[in-house]
């Protein structure tokens, strides 16, 4: 799996990308789906949209930081 | 004038996709990628590189095959933090993040696995035991009982106190042995504990280990350090523990 750095990405274009995943991001910039933020599964906590990850599969959505990862990458198996 | 470099194809070949020149089609090519479970989307590479590095560490390939699956992320936590070390921007939210998850005994699993403990433990019960599940069952009530049997040591604790807290678990644990660990400047602190700790009239045995900006310190009472080679061997669970 190939893994895209948008770090450099351009705000307007973020915001495409996450409509076309079906994703928004709120007044305080955090991720949502359906209008409702999106938690971190592994961590409870909203995910920052500089702050994203995301991975294949029903665009599951994280804080990129290595405990996260490391706990996808231990359900879902090596990237 | 040869063609103008494909970003896309360069995403496809790299790890990330520094450099690239955004664009709306671009944006729409790749989400047609992630569709197709070909990428991820990623703040940048810094952390997923992290974890695979220590996920093909030799020390992670041993680790794995005896640390049970509650204790699988905080180990690897233990690792990244020790990859990471130098650099307190990336560790400090990482620490308050397993605090958060795992609490302070999750987070204690992950420190004595950055310095070093859980795997020189592991190495030695492998040693001792051929039977796996002895191993297994030895280290689980170790990373079970760590709060227990490791005192982390921090800057403003009184080594007063420490020493009680010391003598107190000592004498009643059924280990018989305590760990004492301190980094930056709690080491001062874990060397004025140990000097008190020293004049005890009990006569303590004390094994010390100093790693760089660390201290490991290894107490046992004199009557347990006679009948053992290593501090490991006092780690006997008790029947209720085996499963």
């Amino acid at each position: 799996m190939q893994i895209v750095s948008v770090k450099d990405m351009p705000s307007d274009l973020k915001s495409l990308l996450l409509k076309e995943l079906g994703l928004g991001v709120d007044e305080n910039g955090y991720i949502t789906k359906d209008g409702k933020q999106v938690l971190d599964r592994y961590i409870d906590q909203p995910v920052p949209v500089e702050n994203m990850a995301i991975f294949p599969g029903s665009a599951i959505v994280l804080d990129d930081n290595p405990l996260s990862i490391a706990s996808y990458i231990e359900e879902y198996g090596e990237v | 004038m040869g063609e103008p470099p494909d970003p896309l194809k360069s995403v496809a070949q790299g790890v990330t996709a520094a450099g690239i020149e955004w664009s709306e089609q671009k944006v729409r090519d790749l989400v047609k990628q992630f569709q197709n479970r070909k990428l991820a989307f990623l703040k940048n590479a810094d952390n997923i590189e992290l974890v695979k590095e220590e996920r093909k560490s030799s020390e992670y390939a041993i680790l794995k095959q005896f640390v049970p699956v509650t204790y699988a992320i905080q180990v690897q936590m233990g690792l990244a933090l020790r990859r990471i070390a130098t650099d307190q921007g990336r560790v400090i939210p990482l620490v308050d993040k397993i605090r958060r998850k795992y609490g302070r005994k999750g987070l204690h699993v992950a420190e004595i696995t950055q310095v070093g403990i859980t795997n020189q433990l592991l190495t030695h019960l492998v040693e001792l035991y051929r039977d796996t599940p002895e191993v297994i069952t030895r280290l689980t009530y170790f990373l079970d009982h760590v709060e227990d049997l490791v005192i982390f040591v921090r800057s403003f604790d009184k080594p007063n106190a420490i020493v009680t807290e010391i003598v107190n678990r000592i004498e009643s644990l059924e280990a018989h042995m305590m760990i004492l660990f301190g980094s930056g400047y709690a080491q001062n602190i874990v060397d004025k504990t140990l000097k008190i700790v020293e004049n005890e009239e009990r006569e303590y045995v004390i094994e010390r280990r100093g790693e760089g900006v660390q201290i490991i310190a290894f107490i046992f009472t004199p009557e347990l350090r006679a009948n053992i080679s290593h501090w490991s061997e006092s780690i006997v669970p008790s029947e209720g523990s085996r499963s």
